[in-house]
């Protein structure tokens, strides 16, 4: 049988409060040396990738919330046309846990999906979930190539598995 | 506002193909520049270029692909009822691959890719499907660390 699902599902509810424990546990891992580590042959540092993790929910995010989630803070300012990435760690956690929480927030009392291009909010939350987990395995790399200590690995994934 | 299992379903099915397939529907890609899927990143790499270690300690691209194949397989027992035995360090094997066994990893992946594809398109069960997006999120992560190995992987060819 087609369940019928007309609100925020616990379940992707659920894994949102892991996904942002997990980017909290990577980003605690995180020293002022690793945030500038970048792959050689061209892609993002560190602080970019978290950028991405932080700014793109809150992106889609305004199209459905702009009340809510439009006034959060960025983690970046433009300088000569040119986005530069936030790398005081201390701020870039603030406002990562602040985004993730107002965004979940902001799903979850929606009564609409306004202006997403995303078929429903559950949607929404399953795409901020691959894309951060793109991000975080290219920034995995990145540290690693640089010499860098790396999460254990059950931070990043025993989560997923225990909840 | 109202969604039902079956928008989850294709939107499941957006994700794996982009993931696995590439992004190439005109209309935009969801997380992936086009072109860029498991797939695609893999096919013309060399078996001697797979095998690679380009990070001291690091793992090869060879080894990301039989651990993503793996995770499939596994997530696939889940799917269907099975309690599977695991093996991940096992799953991290070979490191190193001639051109046969290259072949024959990729092989893998897509055949195990396309027969769990078409068991979740036929899934109504929500639970089931949330194994979908636990293999997509996984690949990603995959994807990404990939990616980022082939940047090294070419920079060597051009030192």
């Amino acid at each position: 049988m087609l369940k019928e699902k007309t609100m925020l599902s616990e379940s992707v509810k659920e894994a949102w409060q892991i996904n942002t424990r997990i980017n909290k546990s990577l980003l605690e891992h995180l020293t002022p040396e690793m945030v500038a580590a970048k792959t050689p042959g061209g892609g993002f540092s560190v602080a970019e990738h978290i950028l991405e993790i932080v700014g793109t929910p809150k992106y889609f995010g305004i199209k459905f919330d702009e009340a809510k989630l439009g006034p959060l803070p960025d983690l970046y300012e433009v300088k000569d046309e040119k986005y530069i990435a936030e790398t005081d760690l201390g701020r870039i956690c603030e406002v990562a846990q602040q985004t993730a929480d107002a965004v979940l927030e902001a799903a979850e009392t929606a009564e609409t999906k306004g202006d997403l291009p995303h078929a429903s909010l559950d949607v929404y939350l399953i795409h901020m979930m691959v894309h951060d987990a793109h991000h975080r395995g290219q920034l995995f790399l990145a540290l690693k190539n640089a010499g860098h200590e790396l999460p254990d690995d059950d931070l990043v994934w025993l989560p997923w598995k225990e909840g | 506002m109202s969604v039902n299992v079956v928008d989850i379903r294709e939107t499941l099915s957006t994700f794996l193909t982009e993931t696995f397939e590439s992004g190439n529907n005109p209309e935009g890609t969801m997380y992936l520049d086009r072109g860029v899927g498991l797939f695609d990143s893999v096919a013309n790499l060399s078996a001697e270029q797979a095998s690679r270690k380009v990070i001291p300690g690091g793992t090869t691209v060879a080894a990301q692909v039989n651990h993503s194949s793996y995770y499939l397989e596994v997530l696939e027992s889940y799917i269907q009822g099975e309690t599977p035995e695991k093996d991940w360090p096992g799953s991290w094997q070979p490191q190193r691959v001639d051109e046969a066994a290259w072949q024959a990893l990729k092989d893998k992946l897509k055949t195990t890719y396309e027969r769990l594809s078409a068991t979740l398109q036929s899934q109504d069960d929500w639970d089931k499907l949330e194994d979908g997006f636990a293999i997509a999120i996984h690949t990603a992560y995959h994807l990404g660390a990939i990616r980022q190995m082939l940047k090294l992987v070419e920079g060597e060819n051009h030192a």
